[in-house]
């Protein structure tokens, strides 16, 4: 089963992360070193186009702070991030939310929809930014809804839907648009494992479809979905790992033995699993 | 310490305090200027009357004070609770790293002391400046000047003072008990969690909210039919309908607006998939539940607020112009002598009876009789006080009167038609008088008025009312032929002026009539003299001299029923109803300053509550103007519809209250009640302001 309709070709980068740290409690850069915390430390690695990345890290490793970062919702203190060939560390202002809006898909934890919106308004509204023609708005939200399987509850609002449904209508919403990248945050961390094996399909078929997907999580389930991991921990890199077409459970074993041998290693390794 | 971090707290929270300040603020400079009122005595050259209007006023001012300063325990606690919601977090917090409750009771109660006694001190000195503007306001409503030399005086009232600080202080402890009350009582894990309450969403059916939203204009709709039609002269069951279907289709209206807001929007697709169109519309309706009653309120509330100023600075304004026309002469003496109706004919006054003698021994002639009482009396010397006198009879012929009802039938009008809801029902039995032309010229003449001229067989019709002199101007353009005691007379010329100084137009229609036209036992019904003085001085003492021969018992002296200087007539009339004016405006004032604040909070409030909304709208990479764009339409939409639909009811409303000051003189709303709106919209509008930008702030998180 291939990982994605480009694996095996050299893909066309889409995300470049160029040997980026971020200190938190620096001002001016002469404090002590005991009042800094490193939060990244020298992290470079790059997501080609129609990719499916996952990063996994125990907590505290700095994965959310790189996700943060990637969102531009935080800036690195150095280094570079570079998504669809523009480095976002320089954006500002305007130029930063037409970024968010124009390049990035974002899947949260808790589906973070707007409760008062029905589903098919909640995916509407990712275009409706866009300011994208009403005319061409229904076909788009119906086809994203009908590869997500909610094509039934686009007329429903949040609370009348399951939090599987929900966390699927996040991830149209994230990917109407045709953005660069799609950004998932531990998007099975809230669901049952029903759910969030339905999840993961889905996100795993849009991949197939061509989306580009970066994943946050720190459950080796979710992760044996993608096609690469990306490990990080204390902030550094600490490896990656391939699936190369290998059956699914064969990939999930072998991100275990990786959970474990880096949990051997640090007090937090409780968290990780 | 505990001082630092209340002190701290307020300079962070600048924005959540902004409302807060701004209406304590704005409440205890109105409280302080209305209160002060009493003190511009000391400075403005009032004659008696008006100083008796001015204590009058006071008082009144003194006793609506009560009310008013419940409004504002009201808005003061509302606001403290709105303070203390948004706060809850941190009030957990201090809670929790283990500060007693008795400390956070401090802090919360040492915040809301700095907040008020900043607040008291600069409202005060907006009130003392607003003092100061109300002054010149009163000098020239009461036409009475500032009587310090350069024209310039600074009031003070050290009174109002004390009262304005003593009723906000007692309203500062209460708040600061409740807000205590608030705090001591909350439980920890509810302070910890008070953001995370999950709201309610009870979304109403879209097609409904049409449906409610037509019934509900067509009740405001039938109200103001029923309104109109029947007026509000009299207290009558169309009325009480009329009042209960307003207030009933208002609160339908606020029930369905953001339902049908939506539907209408969603019907236009193009509009509804446009930015944040439909985020904006969802948003509205998702609180119609929480906010239809606040805004009904406040919609009705500010249609009292306008109404009641429009009609109060209307009422005075309308007695200021019919002042003009009934001020012509110096003074003018009025004798009733009777009264007449067609059924039960002619009935001698009871209060003239025993003087009437005295009367048809002089020959009727008013002139001749006030010398002679004033002499009796020795109340002055009548005619070295007068220049000139004109008198003019109102005379009914017993056996055959013109009634309005013959009026009527002769012309083949209706007076309801024209002159509305205003007139009593029983007019139709009330007898038109016949005056003679010779007096009538006489008088107009003493006036320095054109006299009129008539043809054989013609009349002319005067009034001075603007209730009646439409219905008399469509007769004369009909040519209508009156049947004057056996005589046909053609209406030729209808005529408004006044023939006698009156506060307020009181002939509501006499026949002129060539002298021989008046049968020889036709009966006197009134008679009036109008009287020139040379001087100022002249009126006031003929003003004294006519008091005496009213006041006196002896029945050998002539009759009077009222007496009228002109002095009298501008100092009363306008002194009651500037009083009239002056108590709506205070009143409105309040009343708007309660709407904005309330519905400022209630924004404030939801913004506060939707900041992870619109967090998100941030995330999805909406760009901040789009975002502040759908925040102000959803203010904007709060603050407008409540405004708009009252100032609806308030047009229906000054419609009716037109023909109802009609009996003053005609209703003209004027550029002071434009002023007036202008100051109300400055004050609801500086909320708007602060509330988008206060919103704005939150939502920023």
């Amino acid at each position: 089963m291939p990982t994605g309709k480009h694996a095996g070709q050299p893909n066309p980068t889409v995300v470049e992360v160029r040997n980026v740290s971020k200190r938190y409690g620096v001002q001016g850069g002469k404090r002590s070193d005991a009042s800094v915390t490193q939060a990244l430390d020298g992290v470079s690695f790059a997501v080609g186009s129609g990719e499916f990345v996952g990063i996994m890290g125990p907590s505290g490793s700095g994965k959310s702070t790189l996700l943060n970062c990637l969102a531009t919702i935080d800036a690195p203190t150095s280094g570079q991030i570079v998504v669809g060939g523009r480095d976002v560390t320089a954006l500002r202002g305007k130029e930063l939310s037409a970024f968010r809006r124009d390049e990035l898909g974002f899947v949260f934890q808790d589906a973070n929809l707007l409760d008062t919106l029905t589903a098919y308004e909640n995916i509407a509204l990712a275009l409706t930014i866009q300011k994208v023609p009403a005319r061409d708005i229904d076909a788009r939200v119906r086809a994203a809804a009908a590869q997500l399987g909610i094509a039934d509850v686009l007329g429903k609002h949040p609370y009348q839907m399951s939090g599987g449904q929900k966390q699927r209508v996040a991830a149209a919403r994230a990917t109407v648009t045709n953005p660069s990248l799609v950004l998932a945050d531990e998007p099975t961390g809230a669901l049952d494992s029903k759910s969030a094996v339905q999840l993961l399909e889905s996100l795993a078929y849009l991949n197939e479809l061509g989306s580009t997907i970066l994943m946050v999580t720190h459950d080796a389930t979710s992760a044996s979905y993608c096609g690469r991991i990306v490990f990080i921990k204390d902030g550094r890199l600490y490896g990656e790992l391939r699936r190369q077409g290998a059956a699914r459970s064969v990939f999930y074993h072998k991100i275990a033995d990786v959970v474990a041998d880096m949990g051997g290693e640090g007090e937090e390794a409780a968290h990780a699993c | 310490m505990l001082a630092r971090l209340a002190l701290g707290n307020v300079r962070k929270s600048v924005a959540d305090f902004g409302i807060y300040f701004l209406t304590v603020l704005l409440g205890v400079a109105v409280f302080y200027a209305f209160n002060s009122m009493a003190a511009q005595q000391g400075v403005l050259a009032f004659s008696e009357t008006q100083s008796k209007m001015f204590d009058l006023l006071g008082m009144v001012i003194g006793g609506v004070s009560v009310f008013i300063a419940f409004v504002l325990v009201f808005l003061v606690v509302y606001a403290n609770r709105f303070l203390v919601k948004r706060r809850k977090k941190e009030f957990g917090l201090y809670l929790m790293l283990g500060m007693r409750t008795g400390d956070v009771v401090r802090i919360v109660a040492l915040e809301s002391l700095v907040v008020g006694a900043a607040s008291l001190v600069v409202g005060l000195a907006v009130g003392v400046g607003l003092s100061q503007l109300l002054l010149y306001v009163t000098s020239a409503l009461f036409q009475a000047d500032v009587a310090a030399a350069s024209g310039f005086a600074f009031v003070f009232s050290a009174d109002a003072l004390a009262k304005t600080v003593a009723v906000f202080a007692a309203i500062f402890v209460l708040a600061a008990l409740l807000n205590a009350r608030a705090v001591a009582k909350a439980r920890l894990i509810d302070l910890m969690h008070a953001e995370s309450r999950v709201e309610d969403m009870k979304l109403t059916s879209l097609p409904l909210s049409l449906v409610l939203f037509a019934v509900s204009v067509c009740v405001i709709g039938v109200s103001y039919k029923l309104l109109v039609d029947n007026g509000l002269m009299e207290p009558s069951p169309e009325f009480a309908a009329a009042t209960v279907l307003v207030c009933v289709g208002t609160v339908l209206f606020f029930y369905a607006l953001s339902g049908f807001l939506l539907k209408l929007v969603q019907l236009v697709r193009p509009l509804y998939l446009r930015g944040l169109n439909m985020f904006t519309l969802r948003q509205l309706n998702a609180k119609v539940n929480t906010t239809f009653a606040t805004l009904s309120i406040v919609c009705l509330t500010l249609f009292l607020a306008i109404t009641s100023v429009c009609g109060g600075i209307g009422i005075r304004n309308a007695v200021e112009g019919s002042l003009e026309k009934g001020t012509a002469y110096s003074a003018s003496a009025v004798s009733v002598f009777g009264s007449f109706d067609a059924e039960a004919g002619y009935a001698a006054d009871p209060a003239i009876e025993p003087y009437a003698h005295f009367a048809e021994e002089q020959g009727y002639d008013m002139a001749a009789g006030l010398r002679m009482s004033a002499e009796t009396l020795g109340a002055g010397d009548f005619d070295a006080l007068v220049r000139d006198t004109a008198q003019v009879d109102q005379y009914v012929d017993v056996s055959d009167a013109l009634t309005m009802g013959d009026v009527e039938a002769a012309s083949g009008l209706s007076l309801a038609d024209t002159a509305g809801t205003s007139v009593n029902p029983g007019y139709v039995r009330y007898p038109v008088c016949l005056t003679k032309l010779s007096q009538v010229n006489e008088a107009l003449e003493l006036a320095g008025k054109e006299p009129l001229s008539l043809g054989e067989g013609e009349c002319a019709v005067m009034s001075d009312s603007d209730i009646t002199s439409e219905f008399y101007r469509d007769m004369v353009e009909r040519g209508t032929v009156l049947p004057v005691s056996g005589r046909d007379l053609r209406v030729a010329r209808f005529s408004g002026e006044s023939l006698m100084t009156v506060p307020f137009p009181l002939n509501t229609g006499t026949v002129v009539v060539s002298d021989d036209a008046v049968p020889d036992d036709a009966v006197i019904l009134q008679s009036t003299l109008d009287v020139q003085c040379a001087s100022d001085e002249d009126e006031r003492a003929l003003g004294e001299l006519l008091a005496a021969v009213s006041d006196t018992n002896d029945p050998d002296t002539w009759p009077l029923s009222n007496t009228f200087t002109r002095a009298e007539v501008y100092e009363q009339s306008l002194s009651l109803s500037t009083v009239v004016a002056y108590l709506a405006i205070y009143l409105g004032f309040v009343l708007v300053i309660a709407c904005a604040a309330i519905l400022a909070i209630q924004q404030l409030s939801d913004a506060s509550d939707n900041v992870r909304r619109y967090g998100l709208l941030r995330k999805l990479g909406a760009p901040e103007g789009m975002i502040n764009g759908a925040l102000f339409a959803q203010v904007l939409v709060y603050f407008l519809f409540p405004l708009l639909l009252a100032v609806a009811h308030a047009c229906c409303a000054l419609a009716v209250v037109t023909d109802v000051v009609a009996v003053f003189g005609h209703l003209d709303i004027g550029s002071m009640a434009l002023t007036c709106a202008a100051c109300f919209l400055a004050v609801y509008g500086a909320y708007f302001a602060v509330t988008y930008l206060g919103a704005r702030r939150m939502i920023r998180g």
